[in-house]
């Protein structure tokens, strides 16, 4: 999403890199970089207006920001954390006095005045972002310490500094982006000390509702959306607001809105996977299937065109005359079977036998519940005119196991548990037409309770394919 | 005995469920068939020793017309479970048309979980039919055959903690008969994978 509108900063450089330095000499600790705990879910608490609707379903560690904290505090919450990072001296008042038992994760960039009210708290400190300079910086004053990059915003950063202690997945409150109303005389929970951003007569459109808002907190909320979009995280959004409302329009997958309760549910069971990216690779899919090919699939064109030439002929005899893969899928299954040793592979839906020929495997096991018109080949099992269950059964009966699945046909639910029973911990599942609602996505869909552990590749959008992957989630893990 | 589930398309894992189970009572009760019971349409599952099929119905009435087609000791279990012992088949040398287990957690209207049923009449099974049939299509969902059941008595009530335990989590429970009814079926699937050497996070 686009930033709407240019970003001013309140202080000039010089002065944060100055603040920054001065935060140093007391000798507070700095925050460090903790290991990511799936299971760990964090509350942020920022200070739009909703957080007055929602408070009361906070739960601990509860970071909160801004005047939330003595807020809350007010209401009967005491915050575990409270986070800032906004050089001007007025917002020294949030924390005059400081909220007892509340420990203070502030960046050095605050001003001066703020240092002395912490006395005697616990407070750890963190560097933050201003320019390209502030890596210098950072590097002469406090070596081997964080930047954090966190945004525009104090809420979007909290998301960041999240993140540097160990959390992927959050509740937040508050996080509005928007006044209560049209009369834009609320845009915070309770008493702040900031421009009133009042003046701009911002509106946002979202689902038929008109939301007021301002050009800095449009910007903020475009950056939350593009922070939930892009980074790994799992975010369930509690209240009603401008931000809210984006967050339930675009649908992203790992972020809802609290009342969404189905999603919701599924988002904060979500789990990150991080992938050694190829660094020839635009994205992370292309990187990933990089992982999966021996190479560049190109070079199997020549073999590819071979085995699509030989087979013309089996269509004769075919009793249900349909599709077949394509070049580009050939290709892939030579690439992919040829980057890691597969001893058996189990594909239904032989038809003419295009991806049989193209699979590099000890042994094939190919059934197709219509046609008998491939004929025999050496390494290859045919099941003509048998089901994908009397395939999959019978190799259950013989103690098979299975390297690699490849599905050009329906799953059936009896298959389910054979292919359980077949599988290993490192099987490859590789599914044709993975589009609309075809069948690769039938079949994916019915797979993907069984694969817990494993991950799911769309099609490689640079070849023309409609092959999808489900592979271990070991083979990516940096 | 046989032991008897009833499965159609609709529930996909049932499937993977129902064969866990069918692995069950082989092992713990040998040379015990196993029966499904199914719509005219859906699949049979691979292995099975007979399917009945029978025209689609409401669940409940769907189960009671195949529980009452059927003659002999028939031990009846809802896909989710697990078989753990041959003393399953010892509660069969008491005497009884219906045995049912109690609840681990009590339930208000709802005093049996018809998850485990032992049964030796068809007869009783008429009954329930005829008794949920009357009910609004509404009620004849899913607890349907638990109130009919709370308004038949049967014969024998077995102690749910040994003949339908419901676990809290994923370790085996020492009992007979476990039942991962509901959200406990995610401890099912891990059971099941992790018995197949499967990586589960």
């Amino acid at each position: 999403m686009k930033i709407p509108y240019r970003m001013v900063a309140a202080v000039d450089n010089h002065k944060r890199h100055a603040q920054m330095t001065l935060a140093l000499q007391y000798g507070w600790p700095r925050l460090q970089q903790e290991p990511f705990d799936e299971t760990k879910s964090l509350s942020i608490a920022c200070y739009g207006p909703s957080l007055q609707d929602t408070y009361k379903d906070l739960t601990h560690p509860i970071l909160s920001m801004s005047g939330a904290t003595r807020w809350l505090a007010d209401h009967g919450v005491i915050a575990d954390y409270h986070i800032d990072m906004d050089p001007r001296p007025f917002k020294k008042q949030f924390i005059d006095p400081p909220v007892p038992g509340v420990h203070y994760l502030m960046a050095t960039v605050c001003h001066p005045d703020t240092w002395p009210l912490l006395k005697g708290q616990k407070v750890t400190l963190w560097h933050v972002y201003s320019c390209d300079e502030t890596y210098d910086l950072v590097s002469s004053i406090d070596p081997d310490q964080l930047v954090v990059r966190g945004g525009s915003t104090i809420g979007l950063t909290a998301l960041h500094i999240g993140g540097v202690m160990g959390y992927r997945h959050f509740e937040i409150h508050g996080m509005d982006g928007s006044f209560r109303d049209s009369s834009r005389s609320s845009r915070h929970a309770g008493v702040h000390y900031g421009t009133k951003q009042n003046k701009d007569g911002i509106t946002w459109d979202v689902n038929k509702k008109t939301y007021y808002t301002s050009k800095i907190m449009a910007n903020a909320v475009s950056e939350t959306i593009n922070a939930i979009k892009n980074f790994p995280i799992f975010c369930v959004f509690h209240g009603e607001g401008l931000t809210q409302a984006l967050v339930r329009e675009q649908d992203h997958p790992y972020s809802c809105c609290a009342d969404q309760t189905e999603k919701a549910k599924r988002v904060r069971r979500l789990t990150a996977n991080v992938m050694l990216a190829a660094p020839d690779a635009k994205t992370l899919t292309t990187a990933a299937w990089q992982t999966l090919y021996d190479g560049k699939p190109n070079v199997y064109k020549d073999k590819a065109t071979a085995i699509f030439e030989k087979t013309k002929v089996y269509r004769e005899n075919a009793k249900f005359n349909t599709g077949s893969v394509t070049l580009d899928q050939m290709m892939q299954l030579m690439s992919i079977t040829s980057a890691r040793k597969v001893n058996i592979a189990a594909e239904v839906g032989t038809f003419i036998g295009n991806s049989t020929l193209s699979i590099r495997a000890d042994h094939i096991y190919t059934c197709d519940t219509s046609n008998d018109c491939f004929p025999q080949h050496d390494g290859v099992t045919c099941f003509p005119l048998q089901s994908s269950t009397e395939m999959l059964g019978t190799l259950v009966e013989h103690g098979q196991k299975v390297d690699l699945f490849f599905f050009d046909g329906r799953i059936q639910p009896p298959d389910l548990p054979l292919i359980l029973k077949l599988m290993k911990p490192d099987t490859l599942f590789l599914f044709d037409d993975y589009k609309d609602t075809e069948k690769g996505m039938v079949n994916a869909k019915l797979m993907s309770p069984l694969l817990n552990g494993w991950i799911l590749l769309e099609p490689d959008h640079r070849m023309k394919t409609t092959l999808a992957a489900i592979a271990p989630a070991s083979w990516f893990k940096a | 005995m046989n032991v008897g589930f009833y499965l159609t398309k609709k529930d996909t894992n049932g499937y993977i469920y129902a064969d866990y189970l069918m692995d069950s009572v082989r092992k713990h009760l040998p040379g015990v068939g196993v029966h499904q019971f199914t719509d005219i349409k859906s699949p049979s599952l691979w292995g099975v020793d007979a399917v009945h099929r029978l025209p689609p119905e409401p669940l409940c009435l769907a189960r009671a017309a195949h529980y009452g087609s059927v003659e002999g000791d028939w031990l009846f279990l809802d896909t989710d479970c697990v078989v753990q012992s041959p003393m399953v088949a010892e509660v069969f040398n008491q005497n009884f048309n219906i045995a049912v287990t109690d609840r681990q957690t009590p339930v208000d209207g709802m005093p049996y979980c018809t998850g485990v049923l032992f049964s030796r009449s068809s007869a009783f099974w008429e009954k329930m039919y005829d008794m949920e049939s009357k009910m609004s299509t509404k009620d004849q969902g899913w607890y349907a055959e638990q109130k009919a059941m709370a308004k038949m008595t049967p014969d024998v009530v077995l102690p749910g903690v040994i003949f339908q335990h419901v676990p809290e989590d994923d370790s085996i429970p020492n009992a007979a008969i476990v039942h991962y009814k509901g959200e406990r079926k995610k401890h099912l699937m891990t059971r099941i994978q992790r018995d197949l050497g499967l990586v589960v996070r």
